[in-house]
C-alpha cells in the first residue's frame, strides 16, 4: 500500500520567552503522518506534545514563538502562510482539534446543537435547515443516543463522555483532513475512555480521517494507534509502528516508559530515575542522558540523530549508531 | 380529539423545555425566600406603573400654577400639599417618576453598549489597545463621579439632555472595566481555544462566545447602578445643572422647596422621600438579582 504523506514536521523549534529565561520547549522535532493514519504521540507532561499540536494549528500562544522548522501540510508550508489565511482555510476546515476537558471546551451558554450548527454554517455555505439536519446526523455518527434531545441540552447537562462526543461531532462537522486529539480521554473514566477511543478508531476506518492522538498513556496508544512517536523533553526519541515500538522498544526512555506500566509480570513498579529536566537549561547533547542507564560520554556532547533501525522504525540514540 | 392533540402538544412542549421551566421555577422560589427583594421589586414595579400611567393617576396637571393656593397644607384636595407656585406636589412627584426613569434608562442605554464594546475590545486584544482604553477610563474614574458630572454638565450647559450625557460619561468606565475583566478570564477558557481550533474569527468569538458570558455580571452591576444614576441626576438638578423649571424633577423640587423647609416642610420633604424610596428600591432589587443569579445559591443542575 502506498502511503500518502499528509503532515510533515521538519526540525520544529519552539521557544517560550519567560521571566526565568528561554524555555526550549521543542528542540527540532521531526514527524511524518500519512493519510488515513492513527498516529499516537506519547510523552510525559511538559515534553512538548501539546506545543507540537498548537504549532500545527498555528496557535502557539504568547510568550511562545516558533523559531524555525517547517510544517508541511498537504504540500503547503503552514509556517510560511499568512495567519489570516490559515484561520480561514486551514484551521477548522482541514485541521481541527479536540481537547482534554470536553465540558470546558464547549460554550456553556449555547446548547449543543446550536454549537455544531454554528460551526457548520461558519465553515460551509449551507442553509439553516440543512445544517440542522446535518447536526443531528453528526450526533448520530458519534453514537449519541437521542440526538434530538442532546442537541437541545446545554453542555453542563452532559457527562464527560457525551460532551466529548459532541465535541468530536463539532470538530468533524467540516470533514477535516486531520483531527488532533489532545488527551481526549484523560478526563474520562476508563469505560467511557474505551468508548471514545473506539469511536475515534471507527472514524479513521470509515471516514478516512487522519488522527493525531496526543496522550501520556502508552496503553491507550497500544490499543488504538497505527504508528506512534515518543517524545522526551522537546525531542522526538523514537517513532515506529505500534508493535515495533511497544514490543521491541529501542530507546532507553521508551523502554523505561513501558517498564513503568504496572503489569501482571512485574509486581513491582519500575520507575525511571531522576525527573524531567528544566527546559530553561536543558541537558547538553541527548536531553535524556542524565537519567539514562546507558549514557556514554558522547551523549553529553552531541544530539543523536534519528536512525532507521528497522523499516519505519526510527530511534534517536547513540546506542545504535554503530550497529546500523 | 382536537383537545387531545393540543394537550399532547403542551405536554411535549413542557418536556422539551423541562430544564428552562425548572430554572424559572427556581428563580421564583429564590425570590420568594428573600423578602427584601420582593420589597424592592414592589417599589420598582409601582414606580414603573406610576410613571407609565402618570396622566391617568395624577389628580392635577404638574405645571399649571394656582397662585391662589400657594404652599397649601396637605389636605383632602392636595394630599401632599402644594408648592410655592400652587402646583400639586403629589402630581409633580407622579410625573417626576417618569423623568427619573427616563434619565436612568437613557444613561444605561448609552453606557452599557459603550462600556461593553470598549471593555471587550480592551480585554480581548490587549496590548496597546487595552492600554489606551483603560487609561482613558482611569482618567474618568480619577474624579469623584458627582464632581465630574457637574463639571461636564456645567461645560455643556444646564439642561436635562446634557445631564444625561454628563452622567453617561462618568459611568462608562465602570462597565468597560467589568467587561474587560470578564473578557480576560473568559478568553483563557478552553472553549475559546476550541473555537479558535475551529477557525472562528475574532469577531465571532467576541460576539458569540464572550459577550453572552459577560452579560450576567454587567446586568447585575447595571441594576445596582440604576439607583445611583437617579441619585446623581437628582443631585445635578438640585444644584441647578440638570432639569430646568418647570420640569417636575424630584431634585429640582427639593432644591426649590428647601427655602420653605422650616415652615412648609412638605414642599421639599415629599420629593426627597420619593428619591430615597426609589434609590432604596433599586438597591434592594440589585442586591436581590445578584444573590439570585449567584450560581452558588442555586441547586445542582440536572
Amino acid at each position: 500500500m502506498v502511503q500518502e504523506l499528509l503532515l510533515e514536521i521538519k526540525d520544529l523549534e519552539v521557544n517560550f520567552y519567560t521571566y526565568r529565561g528561554v524555555v526550549k520547549a521543542l528542540n527540532g522535532v521531526n514527524l511524518r503522518i500519512n493519510k488515513g493514519e492513527f498516529f499516537g504521540l506519547v510523552g510525559e507532561t511538559g515534553c512538548g506534545k501539546s506545543v507540537t499540536a498548537s504549532a500545527v494549528l498555528n496557535l502557539v500562544q504568547n510568550p511562545g514563538k516558533i523559531e524555525k522548522g517547517e510544517i508541511i501540510f498537504q504540500g503547503m508550508d503552514l509556517l510560511k502562510m499568512d495567519k489570516e489565511e490559515i484561520r480561514k482555510n486551514v484551521r477548522g476546515k482541514e485541521i481541527t482539534m479536540i481537547m482534554q476537558y470536553p465540558n470546558a471546551a464547549l460554550n456553556p451558554v449555547v446548547n449543543n446543537g446550536e454549537q455544531i450548527l454554528e460551526a457548520l454554517i461558519a465553515n460551509k455555505k449551507i442553509s439553516k435547515e440543512a445544517a440542522k439536519k446535518r447536526t443531528i446526523e453528526l450526533l448520530k455518527e458519534v453514537n449519541i443516543p437521542e440526538p434530538e434531545k442532546i442537541a437541545r441540552q446545554y453542555p453542563h447537562q452532559l457527562s464527560g463522555g457525551m460532551a466529548q462526543r459532541v465535541m468530536i461531532a463539532m470538530m468533524l462537522s467540516t470533514k477535516p483532513a486531520l483531527l488532533i486529539a489532545d488527551e481526549p480521554t484523560t478526563a474520562l473514566d476508563v469505560s467511557i475512555q474505551a468508548q471514545v477511543l473506539t469511536l475515534l478508531k471507527d472514524l479513521v476506518e470509515k471516514n478516512q480521517t487522519t488522527i493525531l492522538l496526543i496522550t501520556h498513556d502508552l496503553s491507550v496508544v497500544a490499543e488504538t494507534c497505527d504508528r506512534v512517536g515518543v517524545m522526551y523533553a522537546g525531542d522526538m526519541v523514537e517513532t515506529g509502528k505500534v508493535d515495533q515500538v511497544i514490543n521491541s522498544a529501542k530507546h532507553p526512555y521508551t523502554k523505561g516508559l513501558i517498564n513503568a506500566i504496572p503489569s501482571e509480570r512485574s509486581k513491582e513498579l519500575v520507575e525511571i530515575r531522576g525527573s524531567v529536566p528544566d527546559l530553561v537549561e536543558p541537558p547538553t547533547g541527548c536531553r535524556f542522558h542524565p537519567r539514562c542507564d546507558y549514557a556514554k560520554t558522547i551523549c553529553k556532547r552531541r544530539k543523536p540523530q534519528m536512525l532507521e533501525i528497522e523499516r519505519n522504525h526510527f530511534v534517536a540514540c547513540f546506542l545504535y549508531e554503530n550497529k546500523k | 380529539m382536537n383537545k387531545e392533540i393540543s394537550q399532547n402538544w403542551i405536554t411535549s412542549w413542557g418536556k422539551r423545555h423541562a430544564s428552562e421551566i425548572s430554572d424559572i421555577k427556581e428563580t421564583f422560589y429564590l425570590v420568594k425566600k428573600s423578602p427584601l427583594t420582593i420589597v424592592g421589586l414592589a417599589i420598582i414595579l409601582t414606580l414603573v406603573v406610576v410613571a407609565i400611567f402618570a396622566p391617568y393617576i395624577a389628580p392635577y396637571d404638574p405645571v399649571t400654577m394656582h397662585l391662589d393656593k400657594r404652599l397649601a397644607v396637605p389636605s383632602k384636595d392636595h394630599l401632599l400639599g402644594t408648592d410655592e407656585l400652587g402646583r400639586d406636589i403629589l402630581s409633580r412627584i407622579i410625573y417626576g417618576a417618569g423623568v427619573a426613569l427616563k434619565i436612568m434608562l437613557i444613561v444605561l442605554a448609552i453606557d452599557l453598549p459603550l462600556g461593553i464594546f470598549l471593555g471587550l475590545i480592551a480585554g480581548y486584544f490587549g496590548g496597546w489597545i487595552d492600554e489606551i482604553i483603560m487609561r482613558i477610563a482611569d482618567i474618568f474614574m480619577a474624579f469623584p463621579r458627582l464632581i465630574l458630572a457637574m463639571a461636564i454638565g456645567a461645560a455643556l450647559g444646564p439642561n436635562l439632555r446634557n445631564t444625561m450625557i454628563a452622567i453617561a460619561l462618568t459611568m462608562w468606565p465602570v462597565y468597560a472595566r467589568l467587561a474587560r475583566g470578564e473578557t480576560l478570564s473568559i478568553k483563557e477558557r478552553t472553549f475559546i481555544e476550541a473555537e479558535k481550533a475551529l477557525g472562528s474569527s475574532n469577531l465571532k468569538i467576541l460576539i458569540f462566545n464572550i459577550l453572552p458570558l459577560c452579560f450576567s455580571t454587567l446586568i447585575v452591576r447595571a441594576t445596582l447602578d440604576m439607583g445611583n444614576i437617579i441619585r446623581i441626576a437628582a443631585g445635578m438638578s438640585f444644584l441647578g445643572l440638570g432639569a430646568q423649571p418647570p420640569t417636575p424633577d424630584w431634585g429640582l423640587m427639593v432644591s426649590s422647596g428647601r427655602n420653605f423647609l422650616i415652615n412648609q416642610w412638605w414642599v421639599p420633604t415629599f420629593p426627597g422621600f420619593a428619591i430615597l424610596l426609589t434609590v432604596f428600591g433599586f438597591n434592594l432589587l440589585g442586591d436581590g438579582i445578584r444573590d439570585i443569579s449567584d450560581p452558588h445559591l442555586r441547586r445542582g443542575k440536572n
